[in-house]
């Protein structure tokens, strides 16, 4: 799914090294929904979660919930599972007191 | 928010460390099973971590404090809604870094403890560019620490939060030596938008970054959510236009009508209990009912999100968004 194609060229150019530069930014996808939808300036970090090898796609947000998307198995381009609460070790959901 | 998982005081669990809006940083301690449920983030005194004006919990107003500045300094006001460890002084223990959403500086607290046993600083000294605070363009929204070259030094990324539409992610290369960071002028990596935006084609707001080798190719690939705002001159929509917009109206409303009910199964529940009981049974019935008030709000998401070319008032949409590292190295 594309929205727009947007080539990200950088203007500064490091010494020895080759300017970066990016190419078309596309939303992603956490199971069948966007990643962060619904939410309030999701904030993405990937880490892996459940120790399979996989980095997951976390998420925070500006009303404190953090969820985890697992990145699941198979070839090609990475894919997510749904935003799930992450938990505490008592179960409950992790909830940051963020305002 | 920005989570960062790191193991702030090496006891071999990995924490989870995060800004809020509200101006505390907080960290959520990894144990054998997990992680326990997040505390302030505290300095060697024992007190909260924060730049000069906050919100406070318990008054449910913004406090502006002078205590956590550097000696002789007077910072412009300052909202600390991001934080990040790193061996700012490559001893092998954790600073904490904290990002300002009100005047774009980057504040450190120096651990003046171990590893095992951090002590933070009780005041916040600015990281420098030469010898000014180092300032990033509309204000931070996030910073990251990591390595985006192979100098061995670690690099910042920003994520600035933008006056309107011009939130952008920048990296501050460590130009200096091990031990001893310093940053030169911000690497650009991706920038304002160049023109109203005419579809959610990037977020243009408030931007979070991360960077990650999501295919494997050996390159940082960028991450980033935030807002995008839409404001769209009106037009006549063409006939499948407006079919759509029927379509996706009739899944917003689904999804507004499901998010009611939930909200009127609480209240049913709750309406013949004491003020207390009442307060405490809503609490425990809105954690327990998260998971389905969640889904509503994201099928009215999706739905409003196919809905943004086709109506006219001013939106606003959040979304996590990828760019691939295309580099040629």
């Amino acid at each position: 799914m594309l929205f727009g194609t947007l080539t990200l060229a950088l203007a500064a150019s490091l010494a020895q090294q080759p300017t970066p530069s990016f190419g078309t930014i596309e939303p992603v996808k956490a199971d069948a929904l966007l990643a962060g939808i619904g939410r309030r300036y999701p904030s993405p970090v990937m880490h892996d979660v459940d120790g399979d090898g996989l980095a997951d796609l976390v998420l925070g947000d500006l009303y404190g919930a953090v969820t985890v998307s697992k990145r699941l198995a198979g070839e090609g381009p990475p894919r997510f599972g749904p935003e799930m609460p992450l938990l505490a070790s008592d179960g409950t959901e992790l909830v940051f007191n963020n305002w | 928010m920005s989570p960062q998982f790191v193991d702030f005081d090496a006891d071999g669990h990995l924490d989870l460390l995060a800004g809020s809006f509200g101006g505390a940083p907080y960290i959520a301690r990894g144990n054998a099973k997990g992680f326990g449920q997040p505390e302030y983030l505290r300095d060697s005194k024992g007190e909260r971590l924060g730049l000069n004006m906050y919100w406070d919990h318990d008054e449910s107003h913004w406090l502006w404090v002078k205590q956590w500045n550097a000696p002789g300094q007077e910072p412009p006001e300052g909202q600390g809604t991001s934080v990040f460890a790193v061996d700012w002084d490559a001893d092998g223990d954790l600073y904490v870094l904290l990002g300002d959403f009100k005047t774009g500086r980057i504040f450190r607290r120096t651990n003046e403890g171990s590893a095992k046993e951090p002590r933070l600083t009780t005041f916040n000294v600015p990281i420098r560019n030469g010898d000014k605070p180092l300032v990033v363009p509309g204000n931070v929204a996030t910073v990251r620490a990591l390595h985006w070259d192979s100098d061995g030094l670690f690099d910042l990324l920003v994520g600035s939060v933008g006056e309107s539409d011009d939130g952008a992610v920048y990296l501050y290369r460590n130009v200096g030596k091990t031990g001893a960071p310093d940053f030169g002028a911000p690497l650009v990596l991706f920038a304002p938008a160049a023109a109203p935006l005419t579809a959610v084609s990037r977020p243009s707001h408030g931007l979070y970054p991360d960077l990650f080798d999501l295919d494997g190719d050996g390159d940082l690939d960028l991450l980033v959510g935030g807002s995008t705002n839409l404001n769209l001159p009106e037009r006549e929509l063409s006939a499948a236009e407006k079919e759509q917009y029927l379509l996706l109206k009739t899944r917003r409303d689904a999804a507004k009508e499901a998010s009611a009910a939930l909200r009127a199964e609480i209240d049913a529940a709750v309406k013949d209990l004491p003020e207390e009981e009442a307060k405490l049974r809503r609490k425990a019935l809105e954690r327990e009912l998260a998971p389905r008030f969640r889904d509503c709000s994201r099928r009215r998401a999706m739905a409003e999100f196919g809905l943004a070319t086709l109506t006219f008032e001013p939106k606003e949409y959040h979304a996590v968004f990828v760019a691939l590292n295309e580099t040629r190295r």
